[in-house]
């Protein structure tokens, strides 16, 4: 029954010239500007030209096994890492002029960066990172049972780390990371060119605007009313043309921006089950306050000030790997889940944040989905 | 005669504002019944409460024999309600907003697509079924209006004060298909503030005022409520000595 609704609906969003205009052409207008703003930092950040970088490890640490690993991923990025075991960090690197040191202890790891070399510390805090999810995989590739590492002073852990580097033993580690693959450094077409991208799909609310005003200023709701159609058929009449339009307005968006900019975005089967599972809770969202609300103009202030709030935090604006951000800030937004998911299945080819960008997203269509049908069943059990 | 509509003790409070005070009207199959008021009278929330928009406060509708709460899935789809809003989509075209409001009772496939051009004929639009709503006039988008709401093929239809706004052709055109809906065994609830449409169509009249019905009867019944002569008076004359000349600013 709610098959011609969903079609008559998806046409009604797809008509519109403001909606194609928002979603397929506005995001490459802005990353077209952002790209060309930040090309000279992510250059920076990419052509660091190399640099020397110190460590010590601590004895019978579980980085004396991955110390090797290191050293080769570090060669293979263009960061030289020597062993200095005697002195205080930042001794060793004001003597031997490194561009910072590295603290290997227990399941920890310190980063010391030098305050005038600002691209070679973010640059070395992300291999860090990296390698440590690495590290991660690799551990859970070859021992299964095991539960490994201890408390982190690390200064940036993702939530992986913080999950694995707990109080445990890790005597008997067998850590066998050889060849470890890392993230390629990312330009600003390969960032901006995607995140921006990411950051309009979070609006979707704004394609229903049209459809959702004029169901209400000109009583089409009592329509629905009087033919028995249900809260959930009207909620998924909706809920679906909303996401599935978005959806293809960003997935043009991201060819222009592929084919203008060249953008890579990687595993075609990933970048559409990202967006579609994007676009929903994204719609979802916004269907909710507008189900809370009943008015468009308040949905679209408060989905915009929440959908900012993530992407600020997020990494829509200023790079997740540059940012200051507290981890567990950027943690709590989906915007950073999907945005690193996205970005690093593009350079890389995968991304442990891919299930954690599909995990928080679904949780956002089934949570909004309930609020939203009981809040309209509530309004008509009000209204009535 | 077969009653179709039975409302008992219909009450509509909000607050402690009555809006609708104990309505009680049995409506026969095959009747054309108007429901006429000043505004605020109640007639829109009567009709909002018949067709389960608005739940009553005390009292029951009883559409066909059964409890219309109770059965409404079964029931909505014999009722057909044309609101007093244009309720169409502008960015979608004609035969579309007929499929669209036609599906949501059940049809689908073949038999749709024949309803869609149906009721686009019904209403003289089969011709402009692939122009979009929002290039139509005033009189064509009215007439949209109602072929969405018959495709589904009612047997009970309302209409709340369709020729608002419309030149007298389209106003005429329409009449003359309510009639013809009526001739073919639909039942027919019209609202209107045209006293000269509702004396044409319809065959007994409710006058309401301040949430009651003050009067009950055909046309002519109801001018002998105020002379007996009634050659010498009108419908309007009528509604206005039984509700008054005061202005009513709702």
């Amino acid at each position: 029954m709610i098959r011609y609704l969903i079609k008559n609906n998806a046409k009604l969003m797809g008509r519109s010239w403001v909606n194609v205009l928002l979603f397929a052409f506005c995001p490459v207008l802005v990353s077209a500007v952002l790209i060309s703003a930040f090309s000279g930092l992510m250059k920076t950040y990419q052509d660091h030209g190399g640099f020397r970088c110190g460590y010590s490890i601590e004895t019978g640490s579980i980085w004396e096994n991955a110390e090797e690993a290191l050293k080769i991923a570090g060669e293979q990025t263009d960061i030289t890492f020597t062993r200095f075991d005697s002195e205080e960090p930042e001794e060793i690197i004001s003597k031997n002029d490194l561009s910072g040191f590295v603290k290997l202890e227990g399941g920890n790891y310190t980063i010391y960066r030098v305050s005038d070399q600002p691209a070679q510390g973010a640059a070395l805090e992300y291999f860090m990172s990296v390698f440590c999810d690495e590290m991660t995989d690799a551990k859970a590739n070859s021992v299964r049972s095991d539960s490994w590492a201890t408390d982190t002073a690390a200064p940036d852990p993702t939530a992986q780390e913080a999950q694995m580097l707990r109080t445990d033993p890790y005597d008997d580690i067998k850590l066998t990371v050889e060849h470890p693959s890392f993230l390629k450094a990312v330009d600003s077409t390969g960032y901006y060119g995607i995140v921006f991208v990411l950051y309009y799909s979070w609006c979707a609310i704004i394609c229903a605007a049209g459809l959702l005003t004029s169901e209400k200023r000109y009583g089409i709701r009592r329509r629905y009313t009087v033919s028995a159609l249900g809260e959930t058929q009207i909620y998924l009449g909706r809920f679906l043309p909303l996401a599935i339009v978005v959806m293809l307005g960003t997935l043009a968006a991201a060819g222009l921006n592929a084919a203008f900019f060249g953008t890579d975005w990687g595993n075609l089967f990933y970048v559409v089950v990202l967006f579609l599972i994007m676009t929903a809770a994204s719609s979802a969202l916004g269907l909710m306050f507008q189900s809370i609300t009943d008015n468009m103009i308040i949905t679209v202030i408060l989905t915009f000030s929440l959908v900012w709030t993530m992407g600020f935090f997020g990494g829509s604006f200023e790079t997740y790997m540059f940012s200051d951000h507290p981890e567990y800030l950027k943690l709590l937004s989906p915007i950073y889940h999907c945005n690193r998911a996205m970005v690093e299945q593009a350079s890389s080819g995968s991304s442990s944040y891919f299930g954690s960008a599909i995990l928080y997203c679904a949780g956002i269509i089934v949570v909004c989905s309930l609020i939203s049908i009981a809040a309209s069943s509530i309004r008509r059990r009000g209204r009535a | 005669m077969e009653t179709i509509l039975k409302l008992t003790d219909l009450t509509k409070k909000y607050g402690n504002k009555v809006v609708v005070d104990n309505l009680n009207i049995e409506i026969e199959k095959g009747e054309v019944f108007g429901l006429l008021g000043p505004n605020g009278a109640g007639k829109s929330t009567t009709m909002n409460m018949i067709c389960n928009i608005v739940r009553p406060t005390i009292g029951t509708v009883e559409f066909m024999g059964k409890d219309f709460r109770k059965n409404k899935k079964e029931l909505s789809k014999k009722l057909g309600y044309i609101p007093q809003d244009l309720a169409i989509h502008g960015r979608l075209k004609a035969w579309e907003n007929v499929e669209l409001f036609t599906s949501l009772y059940g049809i689908k496939g073949k038999e749709l697509k024949e309803r869609i051009d149906e009721s686009l004929e019904y209403v003289g639009l089969l011709d402009k079924k692939n122009e979009y709503a929002r290039t139509f006039s005033g009189g064509m988008k009215r007439r949209l209006n109602i072929a969405c709401a018959i495709g589904h093929h009612p047997d009970l239809l309302i209409f709340d004060e369709p020729t608002v706004g419309i030149d007298p052709q389209s106003r005429n055109f329409i009449l003359e298909r309510i009639k013809k809906s009526n001739r073919n065994g639909a039942t027919v609830i019209y609202t209107s503030h045209y006293m000269e449409e509702v004396e044409a169509i319809c065959t007994r009249i409710a006058i309401m005022d301040n949430g009651r019905i003050i009067a009950t009867g055909t046309s002519e019944e109801l001018k002998k409520l105020v002379v007996d002569d009634t050659s010498s008076i009108t419908l309007e004359e009528v509604f206005l000595t039984l509700t008054g000349k005061k202005l009513r600013d709702i």
